[in-house]
């Protein structure tokens, strides 16, 4: 593989709440709890885990929309956590996000012209008057009619705001992109539209991504390497072939378990020796003292007899248990 | 399958609104028999809520105009008075919606809303209801619940709010139970509880139930047989097996290739459907699927009827032959 | 409304008579009596007419100017305050906390009290008042909208801080802030007849339907229209700025312009 284009180190993300007048000792919120990655040029990172794992955090401190607690993002050698005001906001557009909801990340207020050509007018990276054509090129390539930019986002629907919003993180030319489940607010026949048209670009304009979602199968369809996030941290990284074929970490194992595949056949097959995992997440603000995963983790046991490790009292490193896949368990210590 | 518990003939359901006509629902029929587990899959606009609430007369009637019959237990379910609906639901058929965090009361105890239904519609005693109650937590998985009885629903999660909603269906033993995209708001690895609980209740008691989704994975793993909806119709009707193997509709096949799958990854791009879903108000005079189908004809203009292919598998298309 | 803003501003050339202009002879005359004075004439002989029509333009030059007044300050405080946060939108916050505990009516009378009487003293007290209640709302308004994922999409681009104000969120604050404006207006108009009534408002010869209201206290038992007229002056506008803040709050909201 290439040379990293984003070196995420020792990233942690707190969230202290609010000690008020009335609300007690205060809380801390661990969302993204020391984590590193690697994204290399040109691949797609995947990155999995349920709603409050911190995938969502994750991304967005990465891209500096939220200011992490400790840790360095390297992009292309520049520590982004160091910069600040304009320094910062004059290296945006290399790197962009893709939001999740295409209703609420666009301004209702400004034509569609307006969206895509803000960034190419804060950057300067067209001649004002080029403008428009520009904006017309780039919904050309995101499929829609060059018309569409003198509407407003209210006139379109999911699907079409979900292109716009890619028009607009694409204007900025950049290389690096963050997709925060950009097809999970979609109707399942227009989610295949956005993540072929997202494979396209990619293609064309050698694009990296980072792909955050729930959905494991659509993560899989679209990333080389994949990580799985519960409760804060990476619990397993490898590529997305291997993550499937051959998961190390208990808990990768029970989410691929739990996920439906649409085939009735296979599902009864799965079913047989399907091991539901009991429990819920435990609440962030106050996680378990060893692994994260000890409280619902089925083979807990397992690493007790043959480690002689207790889970809930020694957290796992994440290491690399085989080559290239990386993972935070005992069992492959 | 047996007899049929609950058979809806026909049925419309159109919104007027001040720019025109919703028209979504447009001639339904289908029907659940005993034990059976009937998913109803369609995108959002499909009308595969409203076909379903719209029973219930769960959406208020002046907000919409409901034709056609709903025959459950030797009676049509339009043609009742509103307190002999409200006996109905709750009692005969059970609901679950979507959202666990707002469909339950947040100053009530939970025991008590369980017990509710029960005291309203079977005038037992308390103290059995109670009892009754604790049973159905059990049942439904919660632990303890006998101390979790008197817990308010913020004590709990999301999953296990659902599980009490369940709970609280099941209290007067209903011989349906209508699932509104029960698992939408949840985890996988919680959703996958929540399937397994349903599953484990029909084998249990026995109770018929309704599943509406946007999910393909979980009707293939849960149903027994499955209609699809597409704007307002039913485009296709069949065994669960039938459906996954042999799709007829241009629509769910459609569907189904354009799933990414987990335990097959492809570099080819998904078979994406292009275009979007008709506009309900303006409902086309053609065959609905009409503008995004690959296979269309002169014929197509003419909207298809349903009709079946085998004894039990039933598609809405006039092309069916060529698939 | 419009009916009122258009008798405001061409007063001069609509009334029969100067508002000022004193018949001796002609004094409390009441309506139809003289075919000069449709509307009867005061108790010192002015045709009440005309000083109906002059006194719209004292509650319209108040009013407005009173909330233009306001909008300049309460707007660029609110927005700050709300968007930039920290200190000086604690400090702001108390301010506000503090004016709208006290009763309004008394800090107007108050501050009149200090500066004398007279139109521009009017309008600066109650604009004192006023601001407070668009600022609050400004306010409100940039803190919800700032949490928009719109706004964090601006500042992925690399928007700096003033262009996501400007652009990103005081054009979708507006609507909210003008219904405030044309809410505010009635109260103003009410304000200024209550003091004028009170005999803290514009000085006289200047009309105006509060001061008339108060003037014909002594006369109304027997001139009724002297308290009726300027009264059924007061109650018309203020009901048509109502309705012309509900139809601007009708208009402005985005839901309606969306496609069913």
């Amino acid at each position: 593989m290439t040379e990293p284009i984003v070196k995420v180190k020792n990233l942690s993300m707190h969230f202290g709440q609010a000690s008020g007048f009335f609300s007690g000792p205060q809380r801390l919120v661990k969302a993204v709890d020391n984590v590193n990655l690697e994204v290399f040029e040109g691949e797609t990172l995947g990155l999995v885990g349920e709603s409050g794992c911190g995938k969502s955090t994750l991304g967005r401190s990465i891209l500096q929309l939220c200011k992490p607690t400790t840790g360095t993002v390297q992009y292309r050698g520049t520590d982004l956590v160091k910069l600040e005001g304009k320094a910062l906001r004059k290296m945006r557009n290399r790197f962009q996000m893709i939001y999740q909801d295409p209703y609420a990340s666009l301004n209702p207020r400004m034509k569609i012209a307006d969206i895509i050509g803000e960034p190419m007018y804060i950057h300067q990276l067209h001649p004002r008057s080029e403008i428009r054509s520009e904006v017309e090129k780039i919904l050309k390539m995101v499929g829609l009619a060059r018309d569409f930019a003198d509407r407003y986002p209210h006139e379109f629907s999911g699907g079409q705001r979900q292109r716009i919003g890619i028009a607009r993180a694409l204007a900025a030319q950049p290389d690096f992109i963050v997709a925060d489940e950009p097809i999970s607010a979609l109707d399942v026949s227009i989610q295949a539209q956005i993540i072929n048209l997202m494979r396209n670009l990619q293609q064309q304009l050698k694009l990296t991504y980072l792909f955050i979602a729930h959905d494991l199968a659509v993560v899989r369809h679209i990333s080389d390497r994949m990580a799985v996030m519960y409760l804060g941290k990476v619990m397993e990284l490898t590529d997305s072939n291997t993550i499937y074929e051959d998961p190390l970490h208990p808990y990768t194992q029970s989410l691929l378990a739990a996920i439906p595949i649409p085939d009735p056949e296979k599902e009864r097959e799965r079913e047989a020796n399907r091991v539901l995992l009991d429990g819920e997440v435990p609440s962030p603000e106050n996680p378990p003292e060893g692994c994260a995963f000890c409280t619902r983790c089925p083979r807990k046991r397992e690493v007790f007899e043959t480690k002689k490790i207790d889970c809930s009292t020694k957290a796992p490193t994440f290491a690399e248990a085989k080559p290239g896949h990386w993972t935070a368990c005992h069992l492959y210590t | 399958m047996g007899e049929a518990l609950l058979e809806v003939e026909n049925l419309h359901v159109h919104f007027p609104t001040p720019d025109g006509v919703v028209q979504a629902v447009n001639g339904i029929s289908y029907s659940l028999g005993k034990k059976e587990i009937l998913a109803i899959v369609g995108e959002s606009g499909s009308g595969k809520s409203v076909g379903v609430l719209s029973l219930l007369r769960l959406i208020p009637a002046r907000d919409c105009k409901v034709q056609g019959s709903v025959n459950f237990e030797g009676q049509n379910l339009l043609k009742l008075s509103d307190p002999e609906m409200r006996e109905l639901r709750g009692n005969r058929i059970a609901m679950v919606f979507q959202d666990p965090m707002t469909s339950l009361n947040p100053v009530l105890r939970i025991g008590d809303q369980i017990q509710e239904s029960v005291i309203e519609h079977q005038g037992i005693s308390e103290k059995i209801a109670k009892s009754r109650a604790i049973e159905l937590l059990e049942l439904v998985g919660i632990p303890e619940a006998g101390k979790r009885y008197r817990h308010y629903p913020h004590q709990f999660s999301g999953g296990m709010r659902q599980r009490i909603m369940i709970a609280a269906g099941l209290a007067c033993e209903p011989s349906i139970l209508i699932a509104d995209e029960p698992t939408t708001a949840l985890d996988v690895t919680i959703q996958a509880q929540i399937i397994d609980l349903v599953k484990k209740l029909r084998r249990e008691i026995g109770m018929s139930v309704i599943w509406i989704t946007h999910d393909l994975g979980i009707v293939a793993g849960l149903a027994d047989r499955v209609a699809v909806m597409y704007a307002g119709k039913i485009v296709e009707f069949a065994p669960v097996d039938q459906l996954f193997k042999t799709p007829q509709h241009p629509y769910s096949r459609g569907l189904l290739n354009s799933l990414p799958r987990l335990d097959a990854r492809s570099e080819k791009p998904l078979e994406a459907i292009e275009g979007l879903p008709p506009n309900l108000i303006n409902y086309p005079a053609s065959c609905p699927f009409l503008e995004r189908c690959s296979y269309q004809t002169e014929q197509c203009q003419i909207p298809p009827e349903m009709r079946s292919i085998t004894t039990t598998h039933e598609v809405c298309c006039h092309h069916t032959e060529k698939l | 409304m419009g009916f009122i803003l258009f008798l405001a501003l061409f007063a001069d050339l609509l009334s029969p008579f100067a508002y000022d202009r004193v018949y001796f002879d002609r004094v409390l005359l009441m309506p139809f009596e003289h075919p000069e004075h449709p509307l009867g004439t005061d108790e010192v002989g002015r045709d009440y007419l005309s000083r109906l029509i002059y006194g719209a333009r004292t509650s319209m030059m108040v009013s407005l100017s009173v909330q233009m007044i306001a909008l300049m300050i309460g707007l660029p405080i609110g927005a700050l305050a709300g968007y930039f946060g920290g200190a000086f939108d604690f400090v702001i916050s108390r301010i506000i906390d503090i004016m709208t505990a006290f009763p309004a009516l008394l800090f107007t009378i108050l501050i009149i009290s200090v500066l004398g009487g007279g139109m521009p003293t009017i309008i600066v007290a109650l604009s004192i008042t006023s601001w407070i209640v668009i600022a609050r709302i400004t306010r409100a308004q940039i803190l919800t909208l700032r949490e928009q994922e719109y706004c964090t999409a601006a500042r992925g681009i690399g928007a700096s801080e003033w262009r996501i104000l400007f652009r990103h969120l005081l054009p979708n604050a507006m609507s909210p802030i003008l219904i405030a404006v044309s809410f505010g207006i009635p109260t103003v108009i009410f304000a200024e007849a209550g003091l004028s009534f009170l005999g803290l408002g514009v000085n006289d010869p200047i009309a105006s339907w509060g001061k008339m209201v108060g003037a014909s206290n002594a006369y109304v038992r027997v001139y009724w229209h002297l308290a009726l007229l300027p009264t059924l002056a007061i109650a018309l506008t203020m009901l048509g700025f109502s309705f012309l803040g509900d139809g601007l709050r009708d208009a402005l909201d985005p839901k309606q312009k969306i496609r069913v």
